[in-house]
């Protein structure tokens, strides 16, 4: 079973930020979260991915097929929605169908209709008059009539409201129900990875620190919290970082259950992927 | 069929599917030969990811609940279901003997494990 | 690479109306005075959209989302040197019909003067994109169009140059061969000028 997308030892410099020998791959039918914070590597992985920026080493392979070699067909066969990006103002739904039937060879107009009417999206507005919820929705339609197989998102539902996000997600769920299809998507809003993701990939200061099963991170990983004294009788091996506070410690623990089994007394709460980032970044080892 | 699943209880999401389906099946909810919803219609529905669906319905299959047919989906498996629920019983029996075993050697009481099970059945 | 051009095209909707009002009011006020002036105004500002489809998608960060798509750097290059050739022909064939309905109504005889103007022009535009091109995939749009207007002494300078020293006029034997070598060197300039631009955009990083 080939994997949708393959990275082995990317490494590109930028002046002083550098990625590391980033590695993961996207397995066919799945989708994998990416996260991490601003500047940490998320969108420069992707662009080089994408070719938008050059690496200095490592192969990239989707659908097995080397990014560079075969660049034009892979990219026949991607839908990709970049944060940032738009139209152009001047321009309304029917021109963006003209335009892409010259460039995509699979472009379906039917299908993009649908979507325009699933979104609501205008006919005949111009998209200088397109609410950012519409730009984006738009976006992802788009990304999505061309019949790709597999989907790059980058913060694809940043800036919307729940209403509106829940809604793609469902779009994006959607379009997993067929296994020869796969996601990759980077967000910040990691309440909607903690649903919908079946990888995490987190990446910090351009390396990647974790790449799990979301289920096994979030059914492991817990939350304990305690005073001092119970802190300092943990081994080192039993916990991977700590806060602590005024009145305590909180100490992210790799086997919750583990833990609650050795000390009953404990509270050990669940952790989500934010409070788990959150701990990486900001706590102490 | 309904499959209610809990972020906060103590068991992993695709033990408590598992445990529903598996209780639909003995209960006589489901019968031999029902189409279960797939595994990735189930993700979605759920908002769960796909791997853990697939856990549960390999955990069903592996203990005979269950049969998956690529390219058709999963059946419920035409077992006798009293014969099931005699392999469960004994599973059981299994486990708590093993229990009984640690008790007896370390002076606990047979009313202290009994009391432990009441708890044990009321969930965690 | 049509979808390109299409989408160029489909920008410049708004700015062709513009300029149609202004083209007509410039006719109005200068064919009566028998001035040729329009001529040059009307191919120059036509070549000089290609600039404003640039900075429409310096603004909408619109290379960087269409570098996901199947469109190689070549054909993005390709596809503004030939919205420039489409513009710039578009401008000579509008000059032309101006200068036909002008020479109707004035009542005159169609003179082989304007075809000569038109067609000069037509190549300065050409040799003055050839400039801007790689100038604006370098510096970007805006910066560029700061550098449009010390840009604009180049063509005006050419022209001035021309009339100045005493460069032999084509003699009428042979003015197909003047006119292929201007030909030749424009067309050349062109290609240099793709080059260029591509070697820079292949470089770049979005």
């Amino acid at each position: 079973m080939t994997n949708a997308l393959e990275i082995r030892n990317l490494n590109k410099s930028y002046g002083d930020f550098q990625l590391k020998d980033v590695s993961f791959t996207v397995p066919k039918g799945s989708i994998v979260g990416f996260i991490g914070e601003n500047g940490a590597g998320k969108t420069t992985t992707l662009k080089a991915i994408l070719n938008l920026v050059n690496r200095d080493s490592g192969t990239i392979e989707m659908m097995g097929m080397d990014t560079i070699k075969e660049e034009k067909k892979i990219k026949e066969n991607i839908g990709v929605v970049l944060d940032g990006c738009n139209f152009h103002d001047n321009l309304n739904t029917g021109d963006i169908s003209k335009m892409m039937g010259f460039i995509y060879e699979n472009w379906n107009p039917v299908i993009y209709n649908k979507y325009l009417e699933k979104f609501k999206l205008p006919e005949n507005k111009k998209f200088k008059e397109f609410s950012r919820g519409m730009k984006m929705k738009l976006q992802i339609g788009v990304a999505l009539s061309h019949e790709p197989t597999f989907l790059i998102l980058d913060e694809a539902t940043s800036g919307l409201d729940p209403i509106v996000r829940e809604e793609i997600l469902d779009v994006f769920m959607d379009f997993i129900q067929d296994e020869e299809h796969s996601i990759l998507i980077s967000s910040h809003i990691t309440s909607d990875l903690d649903k919908i993701a079946d990888y995490i990939v987190f990446i910090h200061q351009g390396e990647i620190l974790l790449n799990e099963e979301k289920e096994t991170l979030l059914d492991g990983m817990g939350v304990l919290k305690c005073g001092i004294e119970e802190f300092n009788k943990l081994d080192k091996d039993e916990y991977i970082r700590y806060r602590k506070n005024q009145f305590g410690y909180e100490i992210l623990v790799k086997d919750k259950r583990g833990i609650k089994k050795k000390y009953p007394e404990a509270i050990v709460d669940g952790a989500s992927i934010e409070e788990i980032m959150l701990f990486y970044i900001k706590g102490e080892k | 069929m309904n499959i209610i699943i809990s972020n906060s209880s103590g068991k992993p999401i695709y033990e408590q599917i598992a445990m529903q389906i598996k209780n639909m099946i003995i209960r006589e909810e489901l019968f031999p030969g029902d189409l279960l919803p797939s595994m990735r219609f189930l993700a979605k529905e759920l908002r769960i990811s796909v791997i853990t669906t697939k856990r549960a319905y390999s955990e069903l299959e592996r203990d005979g609940f269950i049969e998956t047919v690529t390219g058709k989906g999963s059946f419920v498996a035409n077992k006798n279901m009293a014969f099931i629920r005699e392999e469960q019983l004994r599973l059981a029996e299994e486990y708590l003997q093993k229990a009984v075993d640690i008790g007896k050697s370390s002076d606990i009481t047979c009313e202290e494990l009994t009391e432990i099970i009441g708890v044990l059945y009321k969930g965690e | 690479m049509k979808g390109l051009i299409l989408k160029d095209l489909l920008n410049l909707k708004g700015t062709f109306k513009t300029l149609g009002v202004m083209m007509l009011l410039f006719t109005v006020i200068f064919i009566p005075a028998g001035n040729d002036f329009i001529f040059g105004i009307i191919i120059i500002m036509l070549a000089m959209m290609v600039i404003t489809t640039m900075s429409y998608d310096d603004l909408a960060k619109w290379d960087t989302y269409a570098l996901t798509m199947p469109v190689t750097r070549k054909e993005m290059v390709l596809s503004k040197y030939l919205d420039l050739g489409i513009l710039t022909i578009s401008g000579a064939i509008l000059s032309l019909i101006v200068g036909i309905i002008g020479t109707i109504i004035m009542g005159r005889s169609f003179p082989m003067e304007i075809l000569a103007i038109i067609g000069v022009i037509f190549l300065i535009a050409l040799v003055f994109g050839s400039f801007m091109l790689p100038l604006i995939y370098k510096f970007g749009a805006e910066k560029a169009r700061l550098m449009l207007f010390l840009g604009i002494l180049i063509p005006m300078g050419i022209i001035f140059l021309l009339e100045k020293t005493n460069i032999p006029m084509p003699s009428t034997d042979n003015p197909w061969i003047y006119l292929f070598l201007i030909m030749a060197f424009t067309m050349g300039g062109l290609i240099l000028s793709f080059v260029i631009s591509l070697r820079i955009y292949e470089k770049k990083e979005f």
